[in-house]
């Protein structure tokens, strides 16, 4: 029943196999009808069920780092990511994947404000699938990393956008994983933080660690990645070199994914919140 | 699966627990007590109404305030566990596509939340056995029973609330109206001999009068049903838990996909 299978057997890092997928997307009405036009005016929307992927196989190999670029949309991308990690499953195939594919996307909403920097690591960090004591042991690690040692027990609502990326870059990293899945946070934050990413992620390459990399900008994709996949009408369109897939989509189409915002609803630890109601 | 990939997690499932109980009690100015004044209250206003006001209608065993408080506390259990379940999955979707948690976690870590509520709301039964003078017999151990019955019960249904929660918002609702029914479908204020011979096999459908009455039998052993009455409550307790497993498998990609 876990959404995320293991297979320690398998050659290839993560392996697709005829993976077709279908995402409710949320559409505003067309038409000129009074229905219609009653509906847009209400602000009413209509989710349509939109092929995403029809029928994709892809490997990859353990140490490879794989640029993801979509050919049109950016969404697609974070799909292709999600399907990688586990955290959809596909309508028809398989993705197979051979150790835990860390899933870093939406890194800032991650972050909850009413939180200190301290619990929020914590939550990341459970969130990504380590244990407390884990937690707890690279702990230090982190804090000297992402240079937290004033800000460790202040709100995370006080943080400045440069350090939530670097908490966030840092805790996934401090997971130990054997492959990633980033969307925009391969390489964050300013000038010397990058040095210390550029370090560290090009030293887990070196130890073949895998990585799918989507939403950054050329120059990391070339000087990072030996392998570029382009995604265009729910199947690959390129699978080739990183060169390769810049002329094809145009260099200025790829931009650094981000968003900056911090959360401050519900989250992993207000699950619960109005528990006096239950009658 | 299911059982290694949550054992897997159980550490951070704890420390999510413990900080669910800590923080639940921590900015009440009462405390851990208001986990037994409020079953406390509703237990008080029942006896008043039921054998004050109404007085001398015989509606389960004597005495009726500690009769009414063994099946309260589990009831209590059971609701509150059931619709806080319905919130489940939906308030954790932002997380869901970024963790590499079971989908699960947060509905078992709802679930745990409140069975250990359950279990600090035990000593009013204390209590209400020190009021009433009244203390329980060899047949006690079927409380274990009930218990473990009680918990597999709610884990199907609440991994069968929580998916359909996500997929369809006015389930919550539907399910709200369904437990005020079936706080008056159970045994809770009454007794289940009380109701008519004719009615009886209906009223075993319900997978807690089998468990409620078991509570029970550990005071007054008059109360056991004949067998036949348990095995259709927990057979129908044994099919909630495999329908909620199954739901929840068919579900999961399209809970997935809401996130």
């Amino acid at each position: 029943m876990a959404r995320i299978h293991l297979s320690p057997n398998l050659a290839h890092a993560v392996e697709f196999e005829d993976v077709r997928l279908q995402m409710p997307r949320t559409r505003r009405r067309k038409g000129g009808g009074r229905g219609d036009r009653l509906r847009r005016l209400a602000r009413e929307t209509s989710k349509v069920r939109q092929d995403v992927f029809s029928g994709l196989s892809l490997a990859v190999e353990p140490g490879e780092a794989v640029a993801v670029i979509a050919r049109d949309r950016r969404a697609d991308t974070v799909e292709f990511l999600r399907l990688a990690a586990g955290t959809l499953i596909p309508d028809h195939g398989h993705v197979h994947r051979r150790d835990t594919v860390v899933p870093i996307l939406r890194r800032a909403g991650l972050l909850n404000a009413k939180l200190t920097v301290r619990q929020n690591i914590f939550v990341i960090g459970i969130l990504l699938g380590m244990s407390p004591e884990e937690i707890n042991e690279r702990l230090d690690w982190i804090v000297e990393t992402a240079g937290l040692t004033k800000a460790l027990d202040g709100y995370a609502r006080a943080c400045p956008p440069e350090l939530r990326r670097r908490i966030v870059w840092t805790v996934s990293m401090a997971t130990h994983a054997r492959a990633f899945a980033t969307q925009g946070s391969l390489i964050v934050g300013d000038e010397s933080f990058r040095e210390t990413g550029w370090a560290h992620v090009e030293g887990l390459k070196a130890e073949g660690v895998t990585f799918l990399v989507a939403g950054q900008n050329a120059r990391v994709m070339e000087r990072f990645c030996t392998r570029a996949v382009v995604i265009g009408d729910g199947a690959i369109v390129l699978d080739g070199t990183v060169a390769e897939a810049l002329a094809l989509v145009g260099r200025g189409t790829l931009q650094d994914d981000d968003e900056e915002t911090i959360d401050d609803g519900a989250d992993v630890l207000d699950a619960d919140r109005d528990e006096w109601r239950a009658d | 699966m299911l059982r290694v990939s949550i054992w897997r997690s159980r550490q951070a499932l704890f420390l999510l627990v413990r900080r669910d109980l800590s923080q639940k009690y921590r900015k009440l100015k009462l405390g851990y007590l208001w986990a037994i004044l409020e079953p406390l209250g509703m237990s008080v206003t029942m006896w008043f109404v039921f054998e004050i006001l109404l007085g001398g209608r015989d509606m389960g065993q004597q005495p009726y305030y500690l009769f009414l408080t063994v099946a309260i506390l589990p009831w209590w259990w059971f609701t509150s566990g059931i619709s806080s379940s319905t919130r489940a999955l939906v308030g954790f979707s932002r997380t869901l596509p970024v963790s590499v948690l079971p989908t699960q976690f947060s509905v078992v870590r709802v679930l745990i939340t409140r069975t250990f509520d359950f279990l600090f709301s035990l000593p009013l039964i204390l209590f209400a056995m020190l009021v009433t003078w009244t203390f329980p017999g060899i047949n006690i151990g079927f409380f274990l029973l009930a218990f473990g019955i009680q918990l597999v019960l709610m884990y199907g249904l609440s991994m069968l609330v929580a998916s359909v929660s996500v997929l369809v918002p006015d389930f919550a609702r539907i399910v709200r109206i369904v437990l005020r029914a079936a706080f008056y479908l159970s045994p809770v204020l009454y007794s289940l001999a009380l109701v008519p011979e004719g009615a009886r096999s209906a009223a075993a459908l319900n997978p807690l009068a089998g468990i409620l009455t078991l509570y029970r039998v550990g005071w007054w052993p008059q109360e056991h049903v004949p067998m036949v009455g348990y095995v259709i409550s927990f057979g129908v307790a044994a099919v909630c838990l495999v329908a909620g497993i199954i739901t929840f498998r068919r579900l999961e990609h399209r809970i997935l996909k809401e996130a």
